[in-house]
């Protein structure tokens, strides 16, 4: 594969598109939004001591002062 | 008689009607491409489904064979994406048409070849070869759902899935004279789809006649609670509802499409639109004038959506490195996308074309709003000569007529109109969202009934 022709091509292809489109001002069209609000609103944030807790249970170490103790990846 | 007809009077059994398409893919295949893979458990399956036809407790697929686009996972076949990146990725699980397939006791016959991952209208750009058209022979069955368009036109299968992003179930429908439909975005699940552009991506049926087409769609149809972008919908029963009587229809058309269809396209589609006037529907003028932007619209949203879909392709989880094996269109479409990525602070490319996709969604409801369907050439050209070499612009020019619709999130179907020159020619059908019945009706009208 010729990559110089390809990125050449890629160049031409978003200029033509792009004046094709020409300008427009108008609201986006995003993706899900539409049908789902899926953001919480802005609020003052909660702190919920029953979740750090119920994580704490389940965590394989952890040390005295409540911090969990993980294995450092062997990639690294 | 149809093979469903067949098997629902046990004339024909589950086992026989996977053998013969077996045998008719063994036999004829090897010159159509549309394959990349068949089930090896396909006759095992099928036999397990006798067993059920016979207690009387089989789903309304029973016996069916299914050819599946390889961008759908399958347990145990293989989901290349027809792409080397991908050429040795088992699927680790059903999608969830494929769970609903399966529960009402389809059996999938094999895994369709497809243009690189989606990327292509012509069927030619996978890396296991181009697939030919069964109907026009030496021609391109159009893409990118080009083997499981070319399946159902050579008779390798009953039923096939495609995907559909910017026409790639409707454009190989309408070269290779089969229904395809794309559904409202939405109300069929993409779970287990390998994403193109994941905001206009949809799964959807192809079938030698709308009876069938409608079948697999009401299977596949439904919320799915794993998507936050399933519409809540209820079960739906589109085949009970066909119905040919189109009295009260109104269909749209646009004379846009007069300006960007080939003559002997706009011919076929208005004698088809005649036949549905006889058949009670009447027929009036609607306007689209921002057509046209809709392609630039459509691309440029791609490559972004495509360019962020492929980061997990990095040879680390998924075989190769898609940068590394990928064919020539893929590379330009990541390419694309990875620049317009980087220069988005601007606001110059993607957010301009979430602008215009906003107008053309806004354009098509209005124009659907006075009419029952708007109606209209699918491919402004006839399929060209597999191996010709084609300018990428010229190459997007294809889904000009199908991108629409995908934009604006609505349903449209592909119906065989007639032929030039014996390469068979599809009439495009839009709806209002969730209005899929109408669309087949129409087809069912055309159809014959």
């Amino acid at each position: 594969m010729d990559e110089s022709k390809v990125r050449r091509e890629a160049e031409r292809v978003l200029k033509e598109l792009s004046e094709a489109l020409g300008e427009i001002s108008l609201e986006e069209t995003y993706y899900v939004v539409e049908e789902i609000n899926v953001t919480r609103n802005d609020a003052e944030p909660e702190l919920n001591p029953e979740f750090r807790k119920a994580a704490l249970k389940i965590a394989p170490h952890k040390d005295e002062e409540g911090y969990y103790i993980a294995e450092m990846g062997s990639w690294v | 008689m149809s093979a469903l007809e067949e098997l629902q009077s046990g004339a024909l059994t589950a086992e026989e009607n996977v053998v013969r398409y077996l045998e008719a893919i063994e036999a004829r295949d090897g010159e159509i491409n549309a394959f990349i893979e068949v089930n090896p458990r396909a006759i095992e399956e099928a036999r397990a489904v006798d067993e059920k036809i016979k207690q009387g407790r089989a789903g309304k697929l029973a016996g069916l064979a299914i050819a599946v686009k390889s961008n759908i996972n399958v347990r145990g076949l293989r989901a290349t994406c027809a792409s080397k990146t991908l050429e040795n990725y088992v699927a680790p699980y059903d999608a969830t048409v494929i769970e609903r397939i399966r529960r009402e006791d389809g059996i999938i016959i094999g895994m369709t070849n497809m243009d690189e991952f989606a990327c292509g209208s012509s069927g030619e750009t996978s890396y296991f070869g181009a697939t030919q058209n069964p109907a026009a022979k030496g021609r391109i069955p159009g893409g990118s759902s080009s083997g499981s368009a070319a399946a159902i036109a050579a008779n390798f299968a009953d039923l096939a899935l495609g995907s559909d992003t910017g026409g790639s179930i409707r454009n190989p429908a309408s070269h290779c004279g089969v229904v395809g439909i794309k559904p409202t975005y939405g109300l069929v699940p993409r779970y287990g789809l390998i994403d193109l552009a994941m905001s206009l991506d949809q799964i959807g049926p192809l079938a030698r006649d709308v009876y069938s087409a409608a079948l697999l769609l009401e299977v596949i149809a439904g919320y799915n609670p794993k998507e936050a972008t399933t519409l809540r919908v209820s079960q739906q029963n589109y085949t009970s509802k066909l119905s040919a009587d189109l009295s009260g229809y109104t269909i749209g058309f646009a004379k846009e499409f007069e300006e960007y269809a080939a003559k002997e396209i706009i011919r076929e589609v208005k004698h088809a639109l005649a036949k549905l006037e006889a058949q009670g529907a009447s027929v009036v003028e609607v306007e689209l004038p921002n057509l046209s932007k809709a392609l630039p619209t459509y691309y440029l949203t791609v490559f972004v959506e495509f360019f962020s879909a492929t980061r997990r392709y990095d040879g680390r989880r998924y075989g190769y490195r898609i940068e590394e094996v990928c064919g020539e269109e893929v590379l330009r479409r990541i390419l694309l996308g990875r620049y317009i990525s980087q220069k988005e602070y601007s606001g110059k490319y993607y957010r301009r074309a979430l602008q215009f996709r906003s107008l053309i969604k806004k354009e098509m409801l209005e124009a659907l709003s006075g009419v029952d369907l708007i109606a209209g050439p699918t491919t402004p050209k006839l399929p060209h000569r597999i191996g010709e070499s084609i300018d990428p612009l010229a190459m997007y020019a294809y889904d000009l007529l199908t991108v629409p619709a995908n934009l604006a999130g609505i349903p449209a179907g592909v119906i065989k109109a007639g032929e030039v020159g014996e390469i068979p020619v599809g009439i495009q059908f839009h709806a209002k969202p969730l209005e899929e019945q109408k669309i087949l009706n129409a087809m069912y009208a055309l159809e014959g009934g």
